[in-house]
């Protein structure tokens, strides 16, 4: 009895996630803990029972359908067998793993009269404990049971009706939920929370625009800052030896017109890094001062250790929406590198602080300007991943110009506050790259063409592989040291999140959600 | 599609503008050109029902002109047949794909992905091909349609005519029923 109610005991332990198993979570690849798989973001797995050689065999192994409209965004997670996904509209479900059956569904009940500034889409759950994480559309957060579904707590981040809203999956880390915030094109003033995992109740919050008198806040012309922008609306990564996030600040507000902030508009388009306990800002990188271009920073802030130019640096390295790839100092936000990946027409070149040197003529106008990359970057949210084997940064390149247009917007509190518009060139079609990029050089290794810009990140293993998906709907297996294409399934529906793989029973298993589906695929037994 | 009432004049305007200058212009503005019956006359001898369909008769391959009178100018149209490659809609635009056998397969694209790309054929079939199994994928710049320079001018006339007359329902109500994207 005693040996029993000890197994019961154990399994009720391992059923937590706690934070220690977040820290260390490349050590189970049987799993996928957070949104970026750990706290770098390296999106790489140690499990090779999928390899060069066999992908060409992966089959079908199950499909879950959500019932819900809209293409997934989330991006699953996985522990002791369960699957954990959001979907658009406030959604959320656990699957059994191994045969994609139901478990438990929850439905927010979101009211009927709630103005979204953003959508309804969602990435995704964080997990710690026995909880389970979640934003809302209308820019709530709450906790459910991990178990059940039930709601445990429900927040709110910012107030309806202003422009505020979440898409992005939160970040758990030691007793705390962190999350951020959309409405970048709304004149809303952006942030980072945390809150208390326990109790739902804000810990601090990081202000990415500072305010007058604050250190920053004389990069904006007058009273501008009060509608700055500076969304987080991506998760962030975080190291915890020095327990700093690392955050992603989007576009300045108005998007496109810049003529009521003169200024660089910190921390706009910028790298932040802030300290967990208190919330402090600790430094900043801004990759475009005063960004008239809609080039958030948001994309993956991807942490690695590697030997640069002789000795051990902890880096951040970034493929950012203004088309070039960047290695900052992640201790101290030191700029080491910046280099294009992708056509570009705005910089000459960045200067030794990795500071850009303008091209002339570059400003939306009245007539339109014409400039590359377009509004959604050459890079935008789709998560890059990193191969140790290889050495090499996988991540989806979007080659698109556009035409930019401005025009000076009358503010209205939850109303779009673009400062006009941009629309693509019609002498030329986008198109698209999986890129595999070495990071310590910024120099491309191999390219994958693609034949739309894509909305698809990718997942590298120790098989030897990398997985990327596409605008029409493939999701493709590549050699991740030659990017030979391996294998490829249509899907039915565009792929715009990341796949994901994991192992149970001696069984590894790739999943991707497409359109309204999870689908997984594994070898035969 | 939602309301716009609330959008200010100013802005409406603005919009209207803009939407007009992507259309190619309107249809209507000219005195009459010639005569209906007789466009239709030279519509049907020279074999323009083998691509374009009108109100149902006639071919999927090429664009549908049941309502052509109410979307384009008869300048646009005047310059579609005497030059179509001067404008090739995106979704009329002619591939042709070089089997490794040397066939080849011309017809317009209906859709193209990173691996695959489907063909319509003249005889409103469809055709698939794998591009790693192509020898070669040729982009044309110029339209399928054929240029009618020589027609007369009082052909041309009653054609245009007969083309600004057009302002129908097309054969379906949906894409889908249409088979046409």
């Amino acid at each position: 009895m005693r040996v029993f109610a000890a197994l019961l005991l154990l399994g009720a332990l391992q059923a937590q996630v706690t934070y220690e198993r977040l820290v260390g979570a490349q050590a189970e690849p049987q799993n996928w803990l957070t949104y970026w798989g750990d706290y770098s973001a390296v999106r790489y797995r140690d499990l090779k029972q999928i390899d060069t050689a066999n992908v060409r065999d992966l089959k079908l192994e199950w499909i879950f359908q959500t019932g819900e409209p809209g293409r997934f965004q989330t991006v699953p997670l996985v522990d002791d067998g369960v699957m954990y996904l959001t979907a658009a509209g406030g959604h959320g479900f656990a699957i059994d793993a191994r045969s994609g059956r139901e478990l438990w569904h929850y439905k927010y009940p979101m009211p009927a009269n709630a103005k979204l500034c953003c959508g309804t889409q969602n990435r995704g759950f964080a997990m710690l404990g026995d909880r389970l994480f979640m934003v809302t559309p209308h820019a709530h957060i709450i906790a459910l049971d991990r178990k059940n579904g039930t709601l445990l707590w429900d927040s709110e981040m910012a107030p309806p009706d202003t422009g505020h809203g979440a898409t992005l999956a939160p970040l758990a880390i030691d007793g705390k939920v962190v999350a951020g915030i959309s409405g970048g094109e709304f004149g809303i003033r952006g942030f980072v929370d945390a809150y208390d995992a326990a109790t739902g109740k804000r810990v601090w919050r990081f202000w990415t625009i500072p305010a007058k008198g604050e250190p920053g806040g004389d990069s904006w012309a007058a009273d501008s800052w009060k509608r700055g922008g500076g969304p987080t609306w991506m998760t962030g990564t975080y190291d915890p030896k020095l327990k700093l996030l690392y955050w992603g600040v989007g576009n300045p507000g108005p998007d496109l017109w810049g003529g009521a902030r003169k200024g660089d508009n910190l921390y706009s388009a910028s790298m932040v890094a802030v300290d967990a306990d208190s919330g402090k800002l600790k430094w900043h990188f801004q990759f475009t001062p005063h960004d008239t271009h809609d080039w958030d920073a948001n994309e993956t802030p991807m942490l690695l250790d590697l030997n640069w130019r002789g000795r051990s640096r902890k880096l951040l390295v970034q493929a950012n929406r203004n088309a070039f790839f960047y290695v900052l100092d992640r201790e101290t936000g030191e700029f080491l590198m910046g280099k294009p990946f992708a056509r570009q027409t705005w910089a000459k070149q960045l200067d030794d602080r990795g500071r850009p040197v303008l091209e002339k003529n570059t400003e939306p106008a009245d007539d339109g300007t014409r400039l590359c990359p377009g509004l959604a970057g050459a890079a935008n949210w789709m998560a890059p991943s990193y191969n140790p084997q290889t050495g090499l940064f996988y991540f989806a390149v979007r080659e698109a110009c556009d035409v930019y247009y401005s025009s000076p917007p009358l503010y209205v509190e939850g109303k779009p506050f673009w400062g006009s518009m941009s629309r693509g060139v019609s002498d030329e079609k986008e198109w698209g790259l999986v890129k595999a990029l070495d990071p310590l050089t910024g120099n491309t290794k191999w390219d994958f063409r693609l034949a739309k810009a894509p909305w698809a990140g990718t997942l590298t293993t120790s098989g030897g592989l990398v997985f990327a998906g596409d605008e029409d709907g493939y999701l493709m297996a590549l050699d991740a040291r030659s990017g030979k294409e391996l294998w490829h399934i249509y899907t039915g529906s565009a792929v715009v999140t990341a796949p994901i793989t994991y192992s149970l029973d001696g069984r590894q298993y790739l999943t991707i959600p497409s359109g309204a589906a999870v689908i997984t695929f594994a070898l035969n037994k | 599609m939602p309301s716009f009432s609330g959008m200010d004049d100013d802005d409406m305007a603005y919009l209207t503008q803009y939407l007009r200058s992507l259309s190619g212009g309107v249809a209507r503005q000219t005195a009459k050109l010639g005569d209906r019956l007789a466009g239709r006359a030279v519509y049907d001898r020279s074999g323009c029902a083998g691509c374009h369909r009108i109100g149902g008769s006639g071919s999927v391959y090429g664009p549908d002109l049941s309502r052509i009178g109410g979307a384009r100018s008869v300048e646009y149209l005047r310059e579609s047949l005497a030059n179509p490659s001067a404008d090739i809609p995106p979704e009329y635009e002619g591939v042709t794909v070089t089997s490794p056998n040397g066939r080849r397969t011309t017809g317009i694209r209906v859709n193209e992905d990173t691996f695959t790309i489907q063909l319509r054929l003249p005889d409103q079939r469809f055709a698939s091909f794998r591009k790693d199994e192509a020898r070669e994928l040729t982009y044309e710049k110029k339209s399928l349609m054929p240029a009618y320079q020589q027609l007369t001018s009082v052909e041309l006339n009653n054609l245009l005519e007969y083309l600004l007359g057009l302002r129908g329902q097309a054969a379906g109500t949906s894409k889908k029923a249409e088979g046409i994207r």
